[in-house]
């Protein structure tokens, strides 16, 4: 197991700059999850930490080693493809023995590791298999056991499970989680995919663009996303984004949004906004059905509803801008219907509206 | 849409069927029956029943063209494959990751043209390298190492070891084309994979290239053994079999006796000899690849 230190790490193809100068502390025994849109960056920082890439800017230490320019088969990292790249002609149990062979452990310790690994992930009956005669879900596990019997000092994971169909996905988040608790391994962990990012990791870094947005514990940056990238990204549906002009008079206020629409705001935190146009984010299970005239309430038109039957989206206009809320109760509106909405208390989001970043609170 | 009834199909195959029967087939079937005669190829041919095999069994020089057969195998195939399995991969892993794509293609051209040069042209070239009065001569006289030059194609203890370099030359690019193109196919990611594994640019080698170009290898291995067990024209331009039959292969022999001592019916044994055993080869190799899938 090992700490990795990622400091103001740069990558450049050419003078195409794909990653800005990323800082990143990883402790020792952590699951880090890395998290973005496609194209972000996050399999080239996570192909760098391993070796496969070269490192432009910034060091990369491991433990307490700079191994910027240390060779990926000296670093003791494993990963798991995103295509799992098993070998095709070797069976199950040579596909996990084989980092042992090649470092020329005694047979029976290679037999006795892999059937350790094989144990723990349900594979000790397809060992003779090869590849191609295993379905998804168990190659994605033997990925994992190859990954394993080394006991390296990193796991790095490249979206191991986009290839596989929503049930097993959820059934194998639940198996890398159990297995981190169980090895207390060190995990960088790739993955588009933020309910993955919110359910599995210790720590999030949410990328854009070659930069980290955020970097913190999935809830804190639920609740406090650092700005609207993060806010929109990080939970589903997203938060919804309302850009109007705060206007704060006697205790009172409200955001005047562009078209004469407004929403009566009643949190003393706008009183530092006042005059300003500014981005207020509100989540969608933050909104709530009420009665005309309530505290922090406004009216909206409903253009869809999607019942998933545990919720409802209801997706509205409000001012020209689209709100989306999820209520636990079903609803029977037709869409350009009005509803009467209004914001949990206590649960307003403040972004600047030009930088969009986190003002308050 | 019906479908069409099979037998309508045979229409589309008639065109080169005909031309396979009439090039292929028939000469094939002619050449065997001549292998039976004695006919100095006009007349009425002679039927000898199988004196012609039993002359062809105490031939010596035949026996020392199918031994030269083995002897080109290694020039036109074992080397050329081993060889070219690993310039591929060199290029490929090394060359094309430090030097840029660019630098591999121009190595791979540079590699593949002497198949894609007229073959007199390529006889002629070698000729002058390895005449008496040749660059190869040359270079070693002016290096002050007057004691190794010599007649290269003209001393029977030479001629065959410039024919074999020529053969590797010739047969080379061929090979790596095909290796270079199957190593495009293969997954990079299981070349990541061995290499955070722990493996070396050899374990690599040996272990995922060696078996993700199986295919490959049993194409040119085949393709380039048959070419092997029936080459002519490389050893034609260059010694005629010569010197004193140090190069002869049985292909030249068959021409010899077809053409030279008007034999046809001995040259036609001798063909169908080295077709039974070319056949007898490509089964072998058709097997050995169905029992490895
Ligand atoms: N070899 C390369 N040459 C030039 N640009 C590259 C190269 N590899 C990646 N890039 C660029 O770097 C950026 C980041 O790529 P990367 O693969 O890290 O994205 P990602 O976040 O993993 O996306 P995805 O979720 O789609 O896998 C992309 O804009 C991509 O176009
Ligand atoms: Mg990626």
């Amino acid at each position: 197991m090992a700490s990795v230190s990622i400091t103001s790490l740069r990558k450049f193809y050419g003078t195409h700059s794909v990653l800005h100068g990323v800082d990143v502390e990883i402790a020792d025994g952590e699951f880090v999850i890395l998290v973005g849109p496609s194209g972000c960056g996050k399999s080239t920082l996570l192909r760098m930490i391993a070796g496969l890439e070269t490192i432009s800017g910034g060091t990369l230490m491991i433990d307490d080693r700079i191994v910027n320019n240390v060779a990926a088969k000296e670093r003791d990292i494993a990963m798991v493809f995103q295509t799992y790249a098993l070998y095709p002609h070797m069976s199950v149990a040579e596909n996990m023995g084989f980092s042992l062979k090649l470092a020329k452990c005694p047979k029976t310790e290679i037999d006795e590791r892999v059937r350790q690994a094989a144990d723990i992930l349900a594979l000790t009956a397809l060992l003779e298999r090869k590849p191609a005669q295993l379905s998804g879900g168990q190659r994605q596990r033997v990925a994992m056991g190859r990954a394993m019997v080394r006991n390296p000092k990193v796991f790095l994971f490249d979206e191991p499970l986009s290839n596989l169909d929503a049930k097993l996905r959820v059934q194998m988040r639940t198996e890398i989680k159990e297995l981190h608790r169980r090895l207390g391994s060190t995990i960088v962990y790739v993955t588009h995919d933020q309910i993955e990012a919110m359910t599995m990791a210790d720590r999030i870094v949410v990328m854009q663009g070659g930069y980290a947005q955020q970097i913190g514990r999935p809830l804190d940056i639920y609740d406090a996303p650092a700005n609207t990238f993060v806010a929109t990204f990080i939970g589903s549906p997203a938060m919804n984004l309302i850009t109007g002009k705060i206007e704060y008079t006697d205790a009172s206020g409200r955001l005047l949004c562009a078209d004469g629409a407004s929403i009566s705001l009643d949190d003393p935190a706008i009183a530092a906004f006042a005059g300003e146009t500014v981005t207020l984010g509100v989540r969608p299970e933050h909104l709530q059905l009420c009665a005309p005239g309530d505290l922090n309430a406004f009216t909206a038109e409903v253009t869809a509803v999607e019942p998933t039957g545990a919720e409802t989206f209801v997706v509205m206009k409000h001012g020209g801008q689209e709100v989306t809320a999820v209520l636990r109760d079903r609803l029977a509106v037709e869409p350009g219907a009005h509803l009467e909405l209004s914001i949990a208390k206590g649960k307003l989001h403040f972004f600047d509206a030009k930088t969009g970043l986190r003002l308050a609170p | 849409m019906e479908a069409a009834k099979p037998s309508s199909y045979l229409l589309y195959i008639l065109p080169s069927a005909i031309g396979f029967v009439g090039i292929i087939i028939i000469p094939f079937i002619l050449n065997i029956a001549a292998s039976f005669t004695q006919w100095r190829g006009v007349g009425i041919p002679k039927f000898i029943g199988l004196a012609n095999y039993a002359r062809l069994l105490k031939d010596e020089l035949v026996w020392e063209g199918f031994y030269h057969s083995l002897i080109f195998i290694l020039s036109m195939a074992v080397i050329p494959t081993i060889l070219g399995l690993i310039l591929a991969a060199l290029l490929f892993d090394y060359v094309a990751a430090r030097f840029g794509k660019t630098t591999a293609s121009f190595f791979r051209a540079g590699f593949y043209l002497p198949q894609i040069l007229p073959l007199a042209v390529a006889g002629v070239l070698w000729g002058w390298i390895f005449s008496p009065i040749g660059v190869l001569n040359t270079t070693l006289k002016a290096w002050g190492l007057d004691f190794l030059a010599r007649n290269w194609l003209g001393d029977p203890g030479t001629a065959m070891l410039c024919v074999m370099f020529v053969m590797v030359w010739l047969q080379l690019g061929y090979s790596l084309v095909i290796f270079m193109s199957g190593l495009a196919r293969v997954d990079p990611a299981l070349y990541e994979a061995a290499e955070l594994d722990g493996a070396t640019w050899f374990e690599r080698f040996r272990y995922i290239t060696v078996h993700m170009l199986k295919p490959e290898l049993f194409v040119v291995g085949l393709t380039t053994t048959i070419a092997a067990l029936n080459v002519f024209a490389p050893v034609f331009v260059l010694t005629k079999g010569g010197p004193n039959n140090a190069t002869t292969v049985p292909s030249l022999l068959a021409y010899y006796h077809f053409f030279t001592t008007n034999r046809v019916g001995y040259g036609a044994t001798i063909t169908t000899m080295q077709t039974a055993l070319t056949m007898l080869l490509a089964y072998v190799f058709v097997r050995l690849q169905s029992r490895d899938q």
